[in-house]
């Protein structure tokens, strides 16, 4: 069931060829995308909505899309942390995905999103312990094993962690992916917001990221909003990225390398100039790193 | 391997997401920095995990929604979540699920949401139906054009390429099929008019029923929009048999039977062929 040691390395060993920065695909930005065909190094394409919505406007784009650009797979379904068997179908969808895709990879969250035949529509913490680490083990090695290809394992924005835990996140992420072989999808924004909630050095939390894991990037827009108790940020897709966070970034890429790194915005989007400055922006910060 | 604290923490979850106890949860969170307390936080992430969950049956169901009003369909919603088995990952199948609640609300014990629901219900003053029957029409309606509008795409030919096929000394072999997704039912509300005051987003009016039971067709034609059409019950007797079984012959014989002549009922497979009902000749 588990690969081998020798299978890990040959893991590790096919690192994604994709490269550059991309921007994710949702039914907000599918049209200005479909008619306008912008230059991206990438596109990241969600594989669940291939599955829900298998014909229609939205899924005709899709298709055109894929074919037009370099493609990335991110799953926001698998729920690597749920206690339920893994969608033995939904695997395979992606497994076919990237043996047609061959410069793309696929990743998904460290969290859970489903108990059963129940969808929550989220991504869910975990609570980090020795025998859910054991746990999560076992389920990305079945993932990989079933995909044929190192999983991009992306850390989560959370905003309450478990008295029960007994690891810390990073940890239990740089053991897992220790253990699999999988990657890090490292998203910048999740991290700084984690941080800021509570009350940690974002830097800090960022350098104890294992190096030779991360493989890739998210960035995103980050709300404040107020509650009782004080200010919380919530990793809501709906702006640009924060300032700060642009600071980490270049952190990140020259701690870890210019790994592909895609612009997420999803909610309250822009018409595509606005999100294709932001892509721009990502591009200079990196033209920064290479001179 | 199994993990019970895993196991423990969702099953504590789903249970505090349909009403049970939360004092497990509550014990065990650490919020954010920003939030007075556990409550508030566990709060924010039960309503999304709900609102998420419901928030596509607001786009599909918008002939029910324009029927019965905002509130109503709320209270529907809410209903609906606390009796719902599960929470499916496709949006079409909860809301076939939310469709086949609406059935069993005559027999459900919350009778102020049934009253609420008859009320919201415009009719004219002379009516004779009971609302419920017309609040299933339009869930069904609405379920079927967004199955309709989702389904996998049949269509590889184009019209003219359907129509030459059709002028082929081989046609009588074929076997027309319809778009995937495609449904014919029959209805004592008229659905052409109830979906085009929902389409104009018409002031809430009385819907308008029928003397006797109406056939029509739910289709998305090739510009990828969904049509719904009254059809004739010739039509469709015919389409219920295009289903890639019937071969052209077939349907000349059934067409026959219905009075049709041969060039009438070719005539009628061609005006379908234009009318993007017929995609596809399966031979």
């Amino acid at each position: 069931m588990a690969f081998s040691n020798n299978s890990i390395h040959e893991v590790e060993k096919s690192s994604p060829i994709c490269s550059g920065i991309g921007l994710n695909l949702c039914h907000e930005n599918a049209n200005e995308l479909w008619e306008q065909r912008p230059p991206l190094d990438f596109l990241q394409v969600h594989p669940e909505h291939l599955i829900q919505e298998p014909g229609g406007p939205y899924h005709q784009k899709l298709i055109d899309l894929i074919g037009h650009y370099q493609v990335t797979f991110h799953g926001f379904g698998l729920s690597l942390g749920s206690v339920a068997p893994l969608d033995k179908t939904y695997l395979e969808l992606v497994k076919e995905l990237l043996a047609n895709h061959p410069k793309a990879f696929f990743s998904d969250h460290l969290s859970w999103s489903s108990l059963s035949h129940h969808h929550f529509h989220d991504l869910l913490p975990i609570v980090c312990t020795e025998e859910s680490l054991e746990y999560l083990v076992e389920r990305v090695l079945l993932v990989q094993e079933t995909i044929g290809a190192p999983l991009h394992l992306e850390n989560i924005s959370n905003y309450m962690r478990f008295k029960n835990s007994t690891i810390d996140e990073i940890s239990f992420l740089n053991q897992l992916t220790e253990r699999t072989g999988a990657f890090v999808l490292l998203d910048i924004n999740n991290l700084w917001a984690n941080s800021k909630n509570f009350a940690e050095d974002p830097a800090a939390s960022l350098l104890r990221v294992r190096a030779n894991s991360v493989r890739s990037y998210h960035l995103a827009g980050c709300s404040r909003e107020k509650h009782k108790a004080g200010d919380v940020w919530i990793d809501y897709h709906a702006e640009a990225v924060h300032p700060e966070v642009w600071d980490l970034y270049n952190l990140a890429v020259q701690t870890f390398g210019p790994w592909p790194t895609l612009l997420e915005w999803e909610n309250d989007v822009p018409p595509l100039k606005i999100t294709l400055k932001e892509v721009e922006k990502v591009s200079s910060h990196l033209q920064k790193f290479l001179n | 391997m199994k993990s019970k604290e895993l196991l423990h923490l969702q099953q504590q979850f789903l249970k505090a997401l349909h009403g049970g106890d939360k004092a497990w949860l509550l014990n065990n969170i650490v919020p954010a920095n920003g939030f007075a307390n556990s409550e508030e936080v566990l709060d924010i992430y039960l309503s999304r995990a709900q609102s998420r969950t419901l928030d596509p049956l607001y786009n599909i169901f918008k002939t029910l929604r324009w029927l019965v009003g905002e509130n109503t369909f709320n209270h529907l919603l809410s209903h609906f979540y606390a009796q719902a088995p599960g929470e499916p990952l496709d949006p079409q199948s909860l809301a076939a699920e939310f469709a086949g609640l609406l059935f069993t609300l005559e027999l459900s014990k919350n009778n102020n949401l049934k009253e609420e629901l008859f009320n919201a219900v415009l009719q004219p003053a002379e009516a004779t139906f009971n609302p419920l029957h017309i609040i299933i029409a339009s869930a069904l309606l609405d379920c079927e054009c967004s199955r309709a509008l989702l389904a996998p795409r049949r269509r590889l030919l184009c019209q003219e390429e359907l129509q030459k096929l059709l002028l082929h000394r081989s046609h009588l072999w074929a076997r027309p099929r319809l778009e995937r997704g495609t449904i014919i039912c029959s209805s004592l509300i008229n659905l052409v008019a109830l979906r085009e005051v929902t389409k104009q987003k018409a002031p809430r009016q009385a819907v308008k029923t029928l003397d006797k039971p109406q056939k029509y067709i739910i289709f998305a034609n090739s510009s990828q929009n969904v049509c719904v059409e009254s059809i004739s019950d010739t039509t469709a007797q015919l389409l219920q048999n295009c289903d890639g079984t019937h071969t052209i012959a077939s349907l000349l014989q059934e067409g026959f039977t219905h009075g049709l002549k041969h060039s009438e009922t070719i005539s009628l497979i061609s005006h379908l062929v234009n009318q993007d009902i017929i995609v596809d000749f399966q031979s």
